[in-house]
């Protein structure tokens, strides 16, 4: 009876000095529920802001995609029986405006040559540079589909396309890394250029916005192929970020409210 | 006398139990501590490495040309 009694203070008193180690845990963090569930008036006027916003960015879209739409079929119309590489009539611009207008119907004739590489010159002396490996950087590109990876996969397939092995440019032996450097701005204005033609499939930004930004990045890759210097480069894709800014940023966004 | 020891001994036990069993829980209720490493992957040259960019929007894009500008001549 006795040994009963020890045993049952002796858990009373223990169980009363565990509590207080318990609800310790408890308000650091362990419990998090009431924190999640609880339901405040601040939270319903967020909610209800935050659909409103929702609503307007909604219609914004709506409008943005119906004029996308009417400006894509008056584009198709007009380069409807045209041949997009037809050198002789079209402009470089037009080119690029003829091949977004047939979308997916337009197919390259065999052994065309990119638009980047086709006049590539040596910018200082204007002499003419042989576009054989700008070529092959493109063959490589699409017979890999680094476009149609996703991720790493899509970085690690453009650097291997541009010949880079390490896993930065920088540790890549000096001699030859100007040359990859080079290759790999141009991989990576393309990963730009399949953007812009994304979003113009998509209806969310204007074939002719797009057309532009196409023709200046073909006129920046151009310059790179062709030996232009850091700082021509640079300013040159100052210029691009700028224009991408202004023309693609709200196209994007869509893109982003509608993946989320 | 001895069972009195026991009971002590059983409890003391059981608090230990109870005490690593909620740090436990604690350990895997924080995100903090949850494993984030990134996985692998080889590169061509065979050796492991983990591209610092992964280009999701055109912003990585063009940081990631900003970069590669500095390796120009």
């Amino acid at each position: 009876m006795r040994f009963l009694q020890l045993s049952a203070i002796l858990f009373i008193l223990l169980m009363l000095t565990s509590i207080p180690v318990y609800a310790a845990g408890s308000s650091t963090g362990a419990n998090t529920d009431r924190d999640s569930t609880s339901d405040t008036s601040e939270d319903v006027e967020g909610r209800a802001e935050v659909s409103g916003r929702l609503a307007v960015a909604r219609t914004r879209i709506e409008e943005i995609r119906d004029a996308v739409s009417v400006k894509r079929t008056e584009l198709r119309r007009e380069f409807s029986e045209t041949n997009c590489e037809d050198e002789e009539s079209l402009t470089r611009l037009q080119r690029i405006r003829c091949r977004i207008a047939q979308g997916k119907d337009y197919i390259a004739p065999e052994n065309t040559i990119p638009e980047a590489c086709r006049r590539l010159s040596d910018g200082e002396t204007d002499k003419k540079v042989n576009p054989v490996a700008c070529i092959a950087l493109y063959k490589k590109l699409n017979s890999d589909g680094c476009y149609d990876l996703g991720g790493r996969d899509r970085v690690v397939c453009l650097k291997k396309a541009a010949g880079i092995v390490k896993d930065k440019l920088s540790d890549e032996p000096l001699s030859e890394r100007p040359a990859k450097a080079r290759k790999y701005l141009v991989t990576l204005l393309y990963d730009l250029q399949e953007r812009i033609e994304s979003l113009i499939e998509e209806d969310k930004l204007s074939p002719e916005d797009g057309a532009v930004l196409i023709d200046k990045i073909v006129e920046i890759k151009e310059s790179i192929m062709g030996g232009a210097t850091r700082v021509e480069v640079k300013r040159m894709l100052q210029e691009l970020r700028t224009e991408w800014r202004s023309l693609v940023s709200e196209a994007e966004s869509i893109k982003e409210e509608k993946d989320e | 006398m001895s069972k009195l020891i026991w009971v002590v001994i059983i409890i003391a036990l059981l608090i230990i139990g109870v005490f690593f069993f909620f740090n436990t829980e604690n350990e895997n209720d924080d995100p903090a501590n949850a494993d984030t490493t990134e996985p692998s992957e080889a590169t061509i040259d065979g050796s492991q490495t983990v591209p610092t960019t992964t280009l999701d929007t055109s912003d990585d894009v063009f940081n990631e040309m900003d970069d590669a500008l500095n390796s120009l001549e």
